[in-house]
């Protein structure tokens, strides 16, 4: 069983008798520590997908679907092309498929390709991802303490908020079950 | 969908402000669908006799009001069977259905709305009547987020209040004493003398008390609950308050007033009455904005001072109904800094100037006006509540 608050993009999860695969996952902090998470969720059999809110505790059966490291090479036209670096297979996903994936996706990561009865249908994320800082504001002189944060623009396009002391062309840590920052990358 | 019976699912955390909005939703919402069954399961009833005397905390079942009161902690969870379930079930601030009562709705079709906390966070609009997908076929759930801008759920209107502002504007001075006469003070009613009542958490007054203190006029001042007793009592002997009464304090042109507990419409009422309010938690908070006074909002404590954020949301929301640009800024700059004071700390550690505060009372009291006659027309919570359920 995995909390709503631990999914993530990639994951699948049985929801009554249907499969459905976590393309985006969004989590709010709510009062009194009520948090929630908003999905979109695929439903493996029928393909549609669809929005869906549940309390950050709510439970879900996580299905272990096949799934096999392979590395993204290009994108053209909205399709996504991976490549199994054992057999060289080449397969395509597109931008839904892909969801929250594409914040960090950048030519030659190796991914966990989802597969479905034999299709892939999806990706999986590392829970930590290492990307460069391509544009953020110098910080204001004295923010030391890492609690105020400003905006930065990542490599892949992908914006998150970084302690002040973040500098362009620096590589940090994110976390992308929820898209905020981690640490500087060793 | 057509329904006849509502029941409600309160776990208490702590204080009043949980069952606290349960019990007004369900009396609202009894009132606006009078022929519809309501039941509210609480965890604790203590809390709840203490808004509401009607309420016998040491009852498992009880009824007042038309609405059915049952103590969730104490009652036979086997006997789920007897009463049978609702139509609607609404799980208040997200806290979960009991197990058996699931199982039993799981076999009939039955709405689950999970009515969550206020918040005038832009995040939330993306939850407000969104489903929530249970792969029950039965089952259909969907949350309700209120709020306070149109596109939300709204907050709850109370009727009760609403038809007592004229009299309550009309009679001020008589009403206003039948307060300090709880207090055993029959003062004559001065037109120049500024009233307020304080119902927050922990925090120092001093600042409060100084500005004050230097005000040319008679302060009297309703203080509610132990938190703000406690920080009161602590500001008050600091500056050298003399207690003449029981519950009444003196200090210089400041008269503190103790107040007992009140039931939850007679605070409401003295929200309208009074010139400024500090308030704490939803309920009241609710309760300041709509009895068009000048107020300072007391937010619930968090971890990592989630309470900065909550604060400054409503705060974004408010500022569109001020039209000078310098009365909000400093009105502002007044509720971020209150908040900043830390949980459990009588003492004072925030640096308020409620300079401005005092001095702007009026326009302040007219922002609070116009978005209180917004809330009215736009943001009834009830109306909207119960209109979902007819589209559904």
């Amino acid at each position: 069983m995995k909390e709503a608050q631990d999914l993530r993009a990639g994951n699948t999860v049985k929801v009554g008798n249907d499969l459905f695969l976590v393309q985006k996952m969004v989590y709010n902090k709510g009062a009194r520590n009520a948090s929630m998470v908003k999905l979109k969720l695929k439903n493996l059999e029928t393909g549609a997908s669809a929005e869906s809110v549940y309390k950050a505790a709510d439970k879900f059966n996580d299905i272990v679907l096949e799934r096999r490291p392979m590395q993204y090479l290009y994108a053209a036209n909205d399709q996504y092309t991976f490549m199994d670096q054992e057999t060289f297979e080449q397969i395509d996903l597109n931008k839904d498929d892909l969801g929250d994936a594409l914040n960090y996706l950048k030519e030659q990561m190796v991914l966990e390709v989802v597969r479905h009865e034999g299709k892939a249908v999806g990706v999986e994320t590392p829970i930590n991802v290492e990307l460069k800082i391509e544009y953020t504001e110098p910080a204001v002189k004295g923010d030391t303490s890492g609690k105020v944060m400003k905006t930065a623009k990542l490599e892949t396009g992908f914006e998150i908020q970084v302690p002040a002391y973040c500098v362009n062309g620096e590589k940090i840590r994110i976390d992308t079950r929820t898209g905020e920052f981690v640490a500087r990358a060793q | 969908m057509h329904f006849t019976s509502v029941d409600i699912f309160c776990h208490v955390i702590d204080n009043f402000g949980d069952v606290g909005v349960v019990y007004r939703f369900a009396k609202e919402f009894k009132c606006a669908n009078p022929l519809c069954r309501v039941r509210i399961f609480v965890s604790d009833l203590k809390p709840l006799a203490s808004i509401l005397p009607a309420i016998g905390p040491a009852k498992i079942m009880q009824q007042t009001g038309g609405i059915e009161y049952i103590d969730s902690s104490a009652f036979d969870p086997s006997k789920v069977n007897e009463l049978g379930v609702a139509e609607v079930l609404i799980e208040a601030f997200g806290c979960d259905i009991p197990e058996m009562v699931m199982r039993l709705a799981e076999k009939q079709p039955t709405l689950i709305i999970n009515l969550e906390y206020l918040s005038a966070e832009k995040w939330a609009f993306g939850y407000h009547l969104k489903q929530s997908l249970l792969g029950q076929p039965l089952l259909k759930k969907y949350f309700f987020m209120p709020g306070i801008t149109e596109n939300s759920g709204g907050v709850i209107i109370d009727t009760e209040i609403e038809q007592a502002r004229e009299d309550l504007r009309r009679n001020r001075p008589k009403h206003l004493d039948s307060y300090l006469k709880i207090c055993n003070v029959s003062t004559i009613y001065d037109d120049q003398a500024l009233f307020g009542s304080v119902f927050t958490y922990v925090r120092g007054f001093d600042t409060l008390l100084t500005h004050l203190q230097g005000l040319n006029k008679p302060v009297y001042l309703f203080i509610f609950g132990d938190k703000s007793h406690v920080s009161m009592l602590n500001s008050l002997r600091h500056f050298g308050g003399q207690a003449l009464q029981d519950r009444y304090y003196r200090l210089k042109n400041i008269h503190a007033f103790f107040m007992p507990f009140l039931p939850q419409s007679k605070y409401d009422r003295l929200l309208c009455l009074t010139d400024f309010n500090l308030v704490r938690g939803e309920d009241s908070f609710v309760r300041a904005l709509l009895s068009e006074k000048p107020f300072i909002w007391n937010a619930y404590i968090q971890e990592n001072s989630y309470q900065h954020i909550k604060v400054s949301a409503f705060l974004d929301v408010f500022k569109t109904y001020f039209e000078d640009a310098a009365v909000f800024k400093h009105y502002s700059d007044l509720v971020l800094e209150f908040n900043q004071a830390p949980s459990e700390t009588p003492q004072q550690t925030t640096h308020e100037d409620y300079g401005r505060f005092f001095s702007d009372l009026n326009k302040i009291e007219h922002a609070t006006r116009k978005m209180s006659y917004f809330i009215r027309l736009n943001c009834d919570l009830v109306k909207k509540f119960t209109s979902f359920l007819y589209q559904i």
